[in-house]
């Protein structure tokens, strides 16, 4: 190592993290100073620390978190949405100096308006939704670049390629080809939080909100952090926050135009300049892979693998829109590239802007011309898509298998395909979701389904009760169910002759998220449909966050300004209405069939808590003591084996986890796993399910 | 699968590791947590020291490059069959609950001596135990299973970690358990 590094390593102590930007001599240096304290006396459990240099083992959203937290933010706003529930979890928890400024909002439009208006008054906010929450706020989105702010504003995205934990895994940055709000993409769980600081200075500098992008994969994973210094507390009272008037506000004709000038002047100035360091491995004379976020250690890796990490450059930016355009021709100039991989889940976003740079910028780089359809002599050849498929999240062999492909391509040699000669194997068997034992929405839909006939149509909804991915006709986004299902009604009844009926669902979360203006319509419009409002207190899917209709909390206090839902449709107008507990199979099954009888709209509130929820509060309340004969987790159901007739109305039908077929053939109930909702042994048709204590 | 405990199991491989070894990289799959659905979790690290810098380690593992497989369901380890070697040690729970779908058509599922000619083809270090039992037998609670799956691989970590590098992590209650698991249960 230089004297230049060694004369750094003053800064790196202090400034730690930061020195990134000073070249990979400092990350050395860094490291070193990291390890001579000892590793073990840095850990810390104490996510709100005020101490630098401190570890912390966090998942990548916990780490977008603490750096909000380091920060400064000032307000937290979100609708829960998996994969970046923990962001707002812990900065809303107990011990967080943000919990009375971190807010669930009714929905991810209303979060974002919140926010802006709160950074265009100069306080830092941070705003934190699922890729699909960009859809619901799209419309405030767009406005967010014309309005500017001036205190920092962070929206943190959580993607699913693979729809692992969503109905759908759009590629939302390409939102910002047209709302132009800049997007960083960490690379890994240090960048997770040193990014999310940084996009606060760097959002109050260019006057614009700052989308970060983390995928589920970085969001669930967990790794090893080293915490910054913490922004005093007081920092939006000391800035003064306040809201300054400005004819720039009021987007109507020209102005609009002037915004969206100004917008544009903005994004150009951030494209010419270098505020995030990217990580490069540039090597003269060599091919260029182009990758961002989690995949830069997947290219990493994989070249390692394939002994190539010596012959392909490797560019990854951690700005990814707008892209840093000097910084990026330096990379393709200095590799002097002739050919060049996009290594990127779905559609493409860096090839698309990238290529796009390279045709404006052709007379500038060493090759003569960019031939986009295959490599010649002085041409760049540019692939991507060809190699990695623009569905699906990519693996790590995904990556190393698409790069194979490219290089030995590259070399015209053909890439052999494997076929496997050891033999038949076991290959695993898709889990589909089911709810949890116990779960109200299974009595539910075991009355529904039971009365529903062939062709009869259900409209599904986000939330629990779309886990059994078959109970629904279709299923989308927050509302469809309802939403759709006018549609389908109107049509399926144009005709006289049809007797296909027509019901929706909808969870109490996503009734106020989206769906009372779907009931509004529906009721005004009397939409030939029975609606179903599975009322189960909480916000279960993502965690129990509370809904706007949640009656009680976990130690048993009332909740204040909680929404009476049938006093809410009796003011919408919806006057065929009930209300019905599903765990009471006989009244559920009573309940539905009358409503069948019900021309035009009517809406059924199908309610009852959330066991799990239930029984934490039954736990807080009075104790998980073993006397307790009263708790519920004391007793559980047996099957009498004598009386069992094996119709398979509890096993198959009502398909409650807890019971299995063990190795006879004979149907069982696993105590450890029943819930003791007793719904099995009101449906069986022999009496030959009965409770008893766990311990008899 | 869900509900079983993965994620508290991870949690506190984790925190050893980073205790231990400094620092450590990798991935969940929590699409299934609370209602038996796949879960699972990937730890990768350098067991040499002061590797504070992990960048260039994905957060998932190439084929074939997995050290050691836990499956708190007998099944669930088919879900890394490709990341599974020869020199891979795998530990399996004997425990196999048949999904709901499987169900819900009455379909037949994986039956434990397939599984484990499957595994046993795929490396030669497969242990399989009845770990719900185990934990019934010592200590009145399935939930504990998932703890005397971590006593058995401390035994067969290849001196990677020690009984004591949890000590710390666990509290009191199932640090006590996780001693009578290594001291008694696998020795």
């Amino acid at each position: 190592m230089s004297k230049q590094c060694n004369s750094f390593i003053k800064e790196c102590n202090t400034h730690g993290k930061e020195c990134n930007t000073h070249g990979k001599e400092c990350n050395s240096h860094v490291n070193e100073f990291n390890n001579q304290v000892n590793d073990r006396d840095l850990f810390t459990d104490d996510f709100f620390t005020n101490q630098e240099n401190k570890k912390l083992i966090l998942s990548g959203a916990a780490a977008v978190a603490r750096g909000a937290f380091q920060a400064g933010a000032g307000m937290v706003l979100t609708y829960p949405g998996s994969p970046v529930v923990e962001t707002f979890e812990l900065l809303a928890s107990e011990k967080s100096p943000l919990k009375k400024s971190s807010e669930i909002v009714i929905n991810e439009s209303v979060a974002l308006h919140k926010a802006l208006g709160f950074s265009m008054s100069r306080g830092r906010s941070l705003v934190i939704m699922k890729h699909v929450g960009l859809n619901v706020s799209a419309d405030p989105a767009h406005y967010a670049g014309y309005l500017g702010v001036k205190g920092g504003m962070v929206i943190l995205v959580g993607s699913d390629a693979g729809a692992k934990c969503s109905t759908g895994e759009f590629d939302c940055r390409f939102y910002s080809l047209h709302t132009h709000l800049p997007i960083i993409e960490p690379s890994d769980f240090q960048q997770a939080l040193d990014y999310t600081v940084k996009a606060f200075k760097l959002s109050e500098k260019v006057g614009l909100p700052i989308m970060i992008f983390l995928p589920s994969s970085l969001c669930y994973g967990m790794g090893t952090v080293t915490t910054g210094p913490v922004k005093k507390r007081d920092y939006f009272q000391s800035q003064g926050c306040h809201f300054e008037k400005s004819r720039k506000y009021t987007n109507v004709g020209p102005n609009a135009v002037k915004s969206h000038q100004i917008l544009l002047q903005k994004i150009q100035r951030l494209s010419i300049s270098a505020p995030f360091y990217a990580f490069q491995n540039i090597i003269p004379e060599t091919n260029l892979i182009i990758t961002s976020g989690v995949y830069r250690d997947f290219v990493i890796e994989s070249l390692k693998i394939l002994n190539l990490q010596d012959r392909i450059s490797i560019y990854c930016p951690g700005l990814t829109y707008p892209i840093e355009v000097p910084e990026f021709m330096n990379a393709v100039n200095s590799s002097g590239c002739k050919n060049m991989l996009f290594v990127e889940e779905l559609e493409g976003f860096l090839e698309m802007q990238m290529c796009h740079i390279l045709m404006k910028s052709s007379s500038s780089m060493k090759s003569s011309s960019i031939d986009l359809k295959g490599s010649g002599s002085g041409q760049m050849s540019i692939k991507g898509k060809e190699y990695f498929p623009a569905w699906g999240a990519l693996g790590i062999t995904d990556v190393k298998e698409g790069i194979i492909s490219w290089f030995n391509d590259l070399l015209g040699i053909s890439t052999p395909v494997l076929t496997d000669k050891s033999g038949p194997k076991l290959l695993p068997v898709m889990r589909e979701g089911t709810f949890c034992p116990g779960c109200p929405h299974r009595a539910f839909f075991y009355s529904l389904n039971s009365l529903l006939k062939t062709g009869d149509i259900i409209g599904g909804d986000i939330g629990c009760s779309s886990l059994p991915p078959h109970y629904s006709d279709w299923l989308t986004c927050m509302n469809s169910g309802t939403s759709i299902a006018a549609g389908v009604a109107s049509a399926v009844h144009s005709s006289v002759e049809s007797k296909q009926k027509v019901v929706s669902l909808i969870g109490d979360s996503t009734l106020f998220h989206s769906g009372i203006q779907t009931l509004i319509d529906a009721v005004q419009k009397d939409s030939e449909q029975v609606c179903f409002i599975l009322d189960n207190s909480w916000t279960a899917m993502t965690g129990h966050q509370q809904t706007n209709s949640s009656k009680r909390d976990l130690q048993g206090k009332t909740i204040n300004g909680s929404i009476d839902i049938m006093k809410l449709l009796k003011a919408i107008n919806v006057k065929k209405v009930s209300s019905v507990d599903p765990i009471d199979v006989l009244q559920m099954k009573r309940t539905v069939l009358k409503h069948f009888d019900i021309p035009g709209f009517s809406c059924v509130i199908v309610e009852h808590e959330c066991l799990l929820q239930n029984r934490r509060r039954v736990k807080n309340l009075t104790g998980n003591s073993a006397k307790n004969s009263l708790a519920p987790w004391e007793s559980t159901y047996q099957i009498v084996q004598d009386r069992c007739v094996k119709c398979n109305e509890c096993y198959s039908i009502l398909n409650c986890p807890a019971i299995y077929k063990d190795d006879q053939g004979d149907i069982r109930i696993d105590s450890s796993v029943c819930k003791s909702c007793g719904v099995c042994h009101t449906i069986c048709p022999n009496n030959s399910i009965v409770r008893i204590k766990k311990h008899d | 699968m869900g509900g079983q405990g993965v994620s508290w199991l991870s949690t506190i491989i984790r925190k050893a590791t980073g205790l231990k070894y400094g620092s450590f990289t990798g991935s969940d799959n929590r699409g299934g947590a609370q209602r038996f659905g796949h879960v699972s979790s990937i730890i990768r690290f350098n067991t040499e020291n002061n590797s504070a810098n992990l960048m260039g380690i994905a957060i998932d593992i190439p084929d074939g490059q997995a050290d050691f497989v836990i499956s708190l369901e007998g099944s669930e380890a088919l879900n890394f069959n490709s990341k599974i070697s020869s020199d891979t040690r795998v530990f399996i729970n004997s425990y196999l609950l048949a999904p709901t779908n499987i169900r819900r058509e009455d379909k037949d599922f994986f039956k434990l001596p397939d599984l484990e000619r499957h595994y046993r083809g795929l490396t030669q270090h497969v242990m399989i135990s009845d770990y719900n039992k185990m934990a019934i037998d010592s200590t009145g609670a399935v939930v504990n299973a998932n703890i005397f799956m971590l006593a058995h691989f401390l035994h067969n970590c290849s001196g990677l970690f020690e009984l004591f590098d949890f000590e710390n992590i666990i509290g009191k209650k199932r640090f006590e358990i996780l001693n009578i698991a290594y001291n008694k249960a696998f020795v």
